[in-house]
Order: C-alpha cells, then structure tokens, then sequence
C-alpha cells in the first residue's frame, strides 16, 4: 500500500534531516584534518596542509599504537560479551525461572546506573588484583556497559528460537558441540552478529572507564583525541577524529544490509 | 528387530498440570507398528519423548531387547524421532540433513552419499538431494524428515503425529509410505496420534491414553468391539450407553428386557452398541419402533438419532437407506444381540 503523498514528503524530509544530524558534525573534523590556519569568518580553510595526517601516521604520535590496543581491546571485550552473553541470552530468551526478573534487572543495571560509579568501586578492587593501569583490566571493565547489549540481543533471538530442531539432532546423535555449530550457531549468526557490532562500538567509544582503570597508561583513541582536542590541536584532533569514526561506519554498512529482522533464529513450526 | 519392554512409567511436569505419565506398561513385538493414541494433553508424547532419550522419566524402567536403556543417549540406545513439523535444518540441503546421522557417526563421505542416494529413491524423491528444505513441499520435507530416521536402521523409530502437518490427500499417501517402509525393514516403531482412523488403519496393535494412563492397548479391531470402559468406546465414537441390570443373557434397561449373544453373569452394568451396528427394521431379536429426532447428513454417512422409550439411539447410515428419512417419522429398528457390549 502506498503512503499518502504528505506522508512520504515527511519521510524524505526527516530521513534526509536524520542524515544531515549525523553527517555533518563530522564535516569539521574532516576538513581540520588538512587544515594548516582556519579562522573565523572563513567558511574553508585559508591553508590547507597534510602536516596533521603526516604526524598522526608517524610513531611519534602514538596514534597508530593506540588503534592497535583500542581494536585488541574493543576485539577481546566483544569475544568476552559473547562467550558470557549467548549462554545468559539463551537462558533468558528461552526459560522462565525462578528471579528472573531479578536477573533481568542486574544485567540491565549498567545501563541504567552510570557505569563510572560501579567502576569507582571496581577501582579499588582491581588496584588489590594488580589489573589497573593493565589492558587486560580495561577489557574487564568494559565488560560492564558491553555485556547488557550482547545479552539483550542474544535474549531477543532466543525468544523466537525453535529448540525441536536441537532436539532432532539429539535424537539424530548429535553431541552438544555438534549441535551448537551445526544448528543453533547458524540459526543465531545474524544476532550474534548485531550484537558484536554493538558490543564493539560500547568499547570502542569508552572514555572514562579507561581513563580510570587504565591510569593513563593504556592509552585508547578516545584518550588520546581528547587530549590533542583540550591542547587546541585542532588538525590532530581532526586526523585522529576521522579514524576513530571509520569502525562505526564500517560496521554499520556491513550490518545494514543484513539485520533485516528475518532469518533471524530458526522460527517455531519450521521454515517450510 | 527389536523387542521394546515399558515398566511403571511415570513423569510429572510442573505443579498444578497434573501428572503427564501414571505407571505405564508396554510391551511392544519386535518389528511391530504400535499407535500411542490419545488427544492432547493424554501424555502420549511424553512416553515418545522419554522412550527416545529427550526426557528423563521420574521412575519407571524402559528395555530394548531385555537391557536397561534410560541412562543411555538417543543414538547410544538407538531410538531415532521424527517430530511433527519435519524440521529440516534450514542451513543444509536435502542430502546433508539425510546424512546428519551417519556424519554423526563419522561414516565416510563416499558411504553417506551413497545410502543418501538409495534413500531418497525409498521415499520416492530422487534427485532431491542438492535442493534446500525451503524449496520443499510439506509432504517433500515429512518424506525426508522419515528418511533422515530411517537411514540410521534405529532399533525403535519414533513418530510424533507425522502426518498432522500435512493435507487429507497427501496423508493417505504418507500413511501408504510409512506402512510399506515399516514392513520392509520391519523396525519396531512406535507413532504417536491424536486421530483413531490413522491409528487403526496403520498401527498393529493400537495404545489408546487417556489423561496420562493406558486404557486399552489391543488390535485395532478390539477397540470397536470390545472397549474396556465407558471413556475408550467413547473416543472411538460410541454414544450409545444404557444403564441397567444384566441377568446372563438378558439385560434389563429402559428401553426392555434385550438378548444378549452372551451369558453375562449377574449384577448392575452399562451396556453399548456402535452407532453403525444398530439394524433397520424388524430382527429376530430386540425390535423396537422409536420416532426419528434429528437427521444429519455426514457425507459417507447419515447420523440418525431416534427416540425409543424416551431413550435416544444414536444410528449411523449408509446415505441410501438414510435416504427420505425426516424427523418426526416413526422408524423400527433392532439391535442385534451380538453387537450388544456389556462393559466388564
């Protein structure tokens, strides 16, 4: 059925104004990136300069060191969410049990209860287990905002998960292993995908958290772009500012296509 | 080939359901086709689910070929199932889901594709190998779905209403396959079923439950001719239940003193007749005149119900004798004595 035409006009309109909302606040960064001297009234800059990138490419800055342990981080605390959410996900998506609401409410806590102030509290803890100022603690602490979206997700594709089709494999003598990778994975993949995708850009964007569990000696982008943006390093800011969005959009056009809500889990009473 | 022994088994879900299984005993031939009969909620795929390693009972014992079975996992005991919808896995085409169990197994390659092949000929579908389920019909999916059992040879083959997801006409063909395989390779299955015409017209010994118990578990034929209680000849459509007083062969009830074939001892009791087993006109025995209430036409058959002595029988007719019936006629009618059941 067609929409009335006021009513697509709307959609064009508040889609394009949506696009305009994301787009353009990155604009800036991109052209201070090359910008050498961009003052007030001028619309572009007076000199344009590839001095920012030059520098931010070089070991000097540090920047390229950084991706690596921003990605290893964001890469582990995904790895982590998964292999702690898709078993919690299932338990909630497909039992009814005693507390559950209570266990709904825990995993939700983070996203309700400002993750700084449990991580004041898990600072103290890990100073006595030596993990501040170590990556391994950072992957840790970022468990606490990643996990409830890897555990949502999961939670949602397993409400609608059909387990006759795990059972029939049972019955056909599949163990518990060759279940899991012959019918649940393939029927969960696309979930488990959003999820990571979230998970990821949760760590990814993580600024206080790792500052604090970190003690400044894990440095992550986000640590590092701000620091070149409080010293008035605009172009620096810029260069860096343009990588640390890239993973966003890369994630986003190679999940977009693909989370459409359908062959998501494997339905109840079968495909066919 | 294998001989299925059932002992006392029980299983209870939650609180407030009420016991799925009480104390069933079953005792099952080997190469023998039984029906689990019953309607929904009966417990009848519970006792499928636990004989096929899905469930755990609360106690009770199941033998294959005397030897305990219960500890043992679905493929270690060798008892395959095959649910209602056909559940094909979805990411897999038509071969590989036939040849999930054997690749279980660790069969080789070459022997998988092979036993694929000739299986796909059994259910009639060869050269389906390479499509996806989705490009499947319903009565295609089923047919592998039995062919991904039956590749396994299972000591006991399990079906779980096999045929309720599919349509009337591809159901008498269903039926048609699985009875032939059954009697080709002679595996011992059991079937569960909520309809009594595909129990009777498939299984050789019928189980009928009834709110988690076995009732009767006889040759179909038994279940029309000799039902043991009230409850078992209801399900398998008798409406007909006078009570009354039996003195050897005669049983006293409103309708009058009737001839029974047997002697039947001497004490209160209910007696039945099948809707199609009562006679039109006079007969030598138990001819009463009544006066036609309802008629209703039924396809096949014409359901009758007649009042005799303000006591309704119910009539089933083949259409040409129901044929100018109307209600508000006289009608004779007799019940012959041989068709009269006295519930023991």
């Amino acid at each position: 059925m067609a929409p009335p035409p006021g009513l697509r006009a709307f959609w064009v309109i508040s889609g394009i104004c949506l696009a305009l909302l994301m787009i353009l606040p990155l604009v800036p960064l991109a052209v201070w990136s090359v910008a050498d001297g961009w003052r007030f009234p001028a619309i572009l800059p007076q000199v344009w300069s590839a001095d920012a990138w030059r520098y931010t490419l070089s070991p000097a800055s540090g920047v390229l060191a950084s991706l690596w342990s921003t990605t290893l981080i964001a890469l582990s605390a995904t790895a982590l969410s998964a292999l702690i959410g898709i078993p919690a996900g299932r338990a909630l998506g497909l039992h009814r049990f005693r507390g559950k609401a209570a266990v709904e409410l825990v995993i939700l806590a983070p996203l309700v209860v400002p993750a700084i102030a449990v991580a004041l509290g898990l600072h103290a803890v890990f100073l006595r287990l030596g993990l501040t100022g170590t990556t391994i603690g950072v992957v840790l602490v970022h468990l606490i905002p990643a996990l409830p979206y890897m555990t949502l997700v999961m939670a949602a594709v397993f409400a609608n998960h059909d387990t006759a089709y795990e059972d029939q494999a049972r019955s056909l003598g599949a163990g518990r292993l060759a279940i899991f990778r012959l019918v649940t994975l393939p029927a969960v993949l696309p979930g488990i995908l959003a999820g990571a995708a979230f998970t990821f850009l949760v760590s990814w964007s993580q600024y206080a958290l790792t500052l604090l569990i970190g003690s400044g000696k894990v440095v992550t982008l986000p640590l590092l772009l701000f620091s070149f943006a409080s010293s008035g390093r605009n172009d620096i800011a810029g260069a860096i500012g343009v990588i640390y969005v890239l993973p966003g959009i890369i994630l986003l056009a190679l999940t977009l296509g693909r989370i459409n809500g359908r062959n998501v889990a494997l339905p109840r009473g079968g495909l066919t | 080939m294998t001989q299925i022994s059932v002992t006392r088994l029980c299983k209870d879900y939650a609180a407030g359901e009420g016991p799925a299984l009480r104390n069933l005993s079953l005792d099952v031939n080997s190469g023998e086709m039984v029906a689990l009969l019953g309607p929904s909620g009966s417990g009848k795929t519970t006792a499928l689910k636990i004989l096929g390693g899905l469930i755990a009972p609360d106690s009770g014992q199941v033998q294959f070929d005397g030897k305990p079975v219960l500890h043992l996992a679905p493929d270690r005991r060798g008892a395959v199932m095959v649910f209602q919808n056909p559940l094909l896995f979805p990411y897999m085409t038509v071969a590989e889901n036939i040849g999930f169990g054997l690749r279980m197994r660790g069969v080789a390659r070459n022997t998988i594709r092979d036993r694929v092949e000739d299986m796909l000929a059994a259910v009639r579908l060869p050269g389906f190998g390479p499509r996806r389920p989705s490009e499947l019909s319903g009565g295609q999916a089923q047919r592998v779905a039995l062919a991904r059992a039956l590749i396994l040879h299972p000591a006991l083959l399990l079906l779980d209403e096999p045929l309720s997801s599919l349509d009337t006409h591809l159901r008498a063909d269903m039926q048609d396959l699985i009875c032939a395989l059954q009697k080709e390779t002679r595996i011992t299955t059991i079937f569960v079923t909520h309809d009594q015409a595909e129990a009777v017209a498939m299984a050789d010994r019928v189980a009928l439950l009834l709110d988690g118990s076995l009732r009767q578990f006889d040759e179909p034929t038994a279940f029309f001719r000799t039902p043991v209680d009230i409850d078992v000849a209801r399900f398998f459509g008798a409406t007909t239940f006078l009570p009354g007083h039996v003195r050897a062969n005669i049983f006293d009830c409103a309708l009058g003193p009737l001839s029974l074939s047997h002697v039947w001892g001497n004490r209160p009791a209910t007696a039945t007749i099948r809707p199609e087993a009562i006679r039109l006109g006079p007969g030598t025995a138990n001819t009463f005149t009544g006066t036609i209430r309802t008629c209703q036409f039924l396809g096949t058959q014409t359901a009758v119900t007649v009042d005799v002595a303000d006591t309704p029988l119910r009539l089933s007719l083949p259409p040409d004798q129901a044929a100018g019936l109307a209600p508000g006629q006289p009608l004779t009618l007799h019940l012959p004595p041989d068709a009269l059941w006295i519930f023991p």
